[in-house]
């Protein structure tokens, strides 16, 4: 349905309902974005329905200068179900859960101010907030906001009011309607998942590479994760772990897609072919071959790893690269300058880390060797990889043809 | 679908489930309701007891049925700690006992108990000597297992009876006898047992239930309070249902206990093909004093996950680790004295006298095949031959 469309069914459907609880969103960077603006606004839109799919009631989306507003036209929206999808979604900088009332008039704003003050102060002073985007309307923002806070002063048990730090503040819109809220919730912001084009993520069930896929998810790239499998080495419960982690990450962008890349024939091979000490750069180098041609299968333009500089052997600046030579697309590694702690913060708060943490370790440990290479040369890896190529490449090709696909 | 994780858990035999069925749906009142169909099921509950004392050659008054062997073993070690708190009590158990009980033991002591951990000798078992020596005036409860759930080893329970009443009356046994019933005879008056646990899910019955044999007048502390049931010790809805399935299931092992066991090592005897210096394949405990039921192998250079997921992969057959990848506790195979590298490569095979000499054969097949392909990795901080 266009918004045009929806917006006149919307415009129906309010004249039956009075006042009802809607939720407020708000929408930061897009707005600045010129000629894009409109189709930033509609991936938006796509990717918080996405979100509510599987919900009951009948969410539509109404455009309203800068920011949306969420009603379900089956009633009210439930925000204890509805809040926890909508705040994940990329783009968004701000929620409120809101009393949403047709009638402009003054009486009946003060009576919805109280009622809405009522339910969310937990003590201390408060203040009004008054946008008014109907300049006809008798009253300017100043008035209606002494107006409504003397009201809750005489109809509330007299709150202190404090106009220069108040501990909370009401808010009143006045635009097409009336809409008033009090609690507003920070969200993730960024750009809408998919603005920005698509991004093949290398995703191992740890902690660090879905945290780089959320960052650059909060850039707007779409994500197509890939997973190497390895069995026996790895086990039916590190999959799941990684599934249930691209899962975790598609709450927050538009769509997910998840390659599982059979890896054990290719992975056996190098570790035959390659001296110990070098079978963990080798083996990342191969991971990033592969990942670059679904990049061209998939039409993304970049590869996303989590490394984080000087993390563990693989991650010294020389590894780093050493590997490069696997890949002409950049690859975005937005940890790199991270330390462990910050990383596993951002994993806490995305709901990634539990997931992560996990106990089924692979047994993939089994190819770590005892002492790898901190400082391999890159020519010589390179040759090596060259050296391989005839044999690893119709391997490489197989598992890509026989990878299994999961989408969200 | 070979199926050799018997010691995690078995497949339910066909009549308990059948009983199951037929209580859920003829006698599905509350025991302690006043009604008719209340007064059935407890006369059915009683009955039950009956039976199973009468196969473990107890009064079926000294029967409580539980959630199963962990909440059984909870409670009666917890249940005489907290009842002799004030003696400031002794308490003995072994290194190798399952979590269910060395862990509550592990829990007391953080509560400033006094608890004795007895070590293992390399042929699974304890020395009666140190447990002699241990015991003191004020040791109130001993826990031994019958048989120990990792590697079989079957421990002398009547032996360890008699010496624990010769060197003090007053001190209570307890035996965890999960991986031995209905799988072997134990006299449980004549061993002077005073706490016997058990579980329905290892000898084919349903899962959530099982329960233990209390020395009459024997008294503890519950864990839980709100109801009568079970003398009070287990206040909660009886599971009808369960105890049922658990009495057919136990009937059957009783009555076919000889027979099971010859099956069962018939199975070990083929299984036992495997492990010969070519194979590079060992076995950990002994042959003697070991349960048929249990096969604890340690695989040289193979890690027991990895060989675990190879079998369930190609052939679907399913075994046990002695411990998770990587995660070089073992809590029962260190306790004998093994490396790191010895717990991260044992396989536990858990035999029913459901398996067949069949499925053995295809066992030590695949995995003899597996092996040759997973040794050409070596397990990390190895050098591999150039």
């Amino acid at each position: 349905m266009k918004i045009e469309e929806i917006n006149s069914k919307l415009n129906d459907y309010f004249i039956d309902h009075e006042t009802q609880n809607v939720l407020l969103i708000k929408y930061g960077e897009i707005a600045l974005r010129g000629g894009n603006r409109r189709l930033f606004e509609s991936k938006l839109i796509t990717n918080i329905q996405k979100n509510l799919k599987d919900l009951e009631g009948e969410f539509y989306i109404k455009k309203e200068q800068g920011r949306f507003i969420l009603v379900n036209l089956n009633g009210d929206v439930d925000y204890d179900v509805v809040v926890p999808r909508v705040s994940t979604v990329l783009g968004i900088v701000a929620i409120a859960p809101c009393i949403k009332t047709i009638s402009n008039d003054i009486e009946h704003i003060k009576k919805m101010s109280l009622q809405v003050f009522k339910d969310t102060y937990t003590g201390g002073s408060f203040k009004v907030v008054t946008k008014r985007s109907d300049k006809s309307y008798p009253l300017d923002s100043n008035e209606i906001s002494r107006e409504v806070g003397k009201f809750i002063f005489d109809n509330a048990n007299e709150p202190p009011i404090d106009v220069k730090n108040p501990d909370m503040k009401l808010f009143i819109e006045l635009r097409t309607h009336v809409y008033i809220f009090t609690k507003l919730i920070k969200t993730f912001g960024g750009l809408p998942s998919g603005s920005s084009g698509k991004g093949v993520l290398l995703l191992s069930g740890g902690i660090d590479s879905p945290v780089s896929g959320f960052v650059m998810a909060k850039r707007g790239v779409e994500l197509v994760a890939v997973y190497f499998d390895s069995p026996p080495y790895t086990s039916e419960r590190a999959k799941q772990k990684v599934v249930d982690l691209a899962k975790r990450l598609d709450d927050f962008t538009g769509t997910m897609k998840l390659y599982v890349i059979p890896f054990t024939e290719a992975q056996l091979h190098l570790y035959k072919n390659v001296p110990e000490e070098k079978l963990t750069i080798l083996l990342k180098h191969t991971m990033i071959k592969i990942a670059t041609k679904i990049a061209d299968q998939e039409k993304a333009y970049g590869l996303i790893m989590g490394d984080s500089v000087g993390q563990v052997a693989s991650q010294t600046m020389l590894s780093i690269n050493a590997v490069q030579s696997a890949t002409t697309l950049p690859i975005y590694r937005p940890l790199a300058g991270m330390d462990k702690q910050e990383i596993v913060d951002l994993a806490t708060k995305i709901g990634t880390f539990d997931i992560s943490a996990r106990p089924y370790e692979d047994c993939c440990t089994v190819f770590v060797p005892k002492t790898p290479e901190t400082k391999p040369k890159r020519s010589i890896i390179e040759n090596i990889a060259r050296r391989l190529e005839e044999e690893l490449n119709p391997m490489i090709d197989k598992a890509i043809e026989n990878a299994e696909i999961i989408t969200f | 679908m070979i199926y050799f994780d018997n010691c995690a858990t078995t497949k339910p035999s066909e009549n308990a489930l059948k009983e199951f069925n037929k209580v859920n749906t003829e006698l599905y009142g509350n025991p302690n309701s006043l009604n008719l169909m209340g007064v059935w099921a407890e006369n059915y509950v009683t009955d039950c007891k009956k039976s199973l004392g009468n196969l473990l050659g107890v009064s079926h008054e000294d029967i409580i049925f539980t959630s199963g062997a962990t909440e059984s073993n909870n409670l009666i070690i917890q249940g005489v700690a907290n009842q002799n708190k004030h003696r400031n009590p002794h308490l003995i158990t072994q290194m190798s006992e399952h979590p269910s009980v060395i862990e509550v033991y592990r829990h007391l002591e953080k509560e400033g108990f006094d608890v004795t951990y007895l070590s293992i000798n390399e042929y699974g078992l304890i020395d009666l000597k140190e447990l002699e020596s241990a015991i003191k005036k004020e040791t109130i409860l001993v826990s031994i297992m019958h048989v120990n759930n990792e590697t079989g080893a079957i421990f002398p329970i009547e032996e360890i009876g008699k010496l624990i009443k010769a060197t003090n009356s007053n001190t209570l046994f307890h035996v965890d006898g999960v991986q031995g019933f209905g799988k072997y005879i134990l006299p449980i008056k004549n061993a002077n047992i005073d706490f016997y646990s058990f579980s329905s899910h290892k000898i084919m019955g349903v899962k959530g239930v099982g329960g233990f044999y209390k020395r009459d007048k024997v008294q503890i502390t519950p864990l839980f309070f709100g109801g009568h049931q079970e003398k009070s010790l287990r206040p909660t809805t009886v599971n009808v249902a369960g105890i049922g399935a658990l009495t057919v299931a136990t009937k059957e092992a009783f009555q076919n206990m000889e027979a099971n066991l010859e099956q069962a090592t018939k199975v070990k005897n083929k299984l036992l093909e495997l492990v010969t210096d070519e194979n590079e394949i060992y076995l950990n405990g002994t042959i003697e004093n070991f349960s048929s039921y249990i096969l604890s192998l340690y695989i040289k250079d193979v890690r027991g996950e990895v060989l675990l997921h190879a079998l369930e992969l190609s052939k679907k057959i399913f075994i046990s680790t002695g411990t998770a990848c990587n995660n070089g506790n073992n809590n029962v195979l260190s306790t004998y004295g093994y490396d790191k590298d010895r717990l991260l490569g044992t396989i536990r095979i858990g035999i029913a006298h459901t398996n067949t000499i069949e499925e053995a054969t295809t066992l030590c097949e695949e995995l003899l095949s597996q092996l040759e392909m997973l040794r050409l990795v070596k397990p990390n901080n190895k050098k591999r031959k150039k």
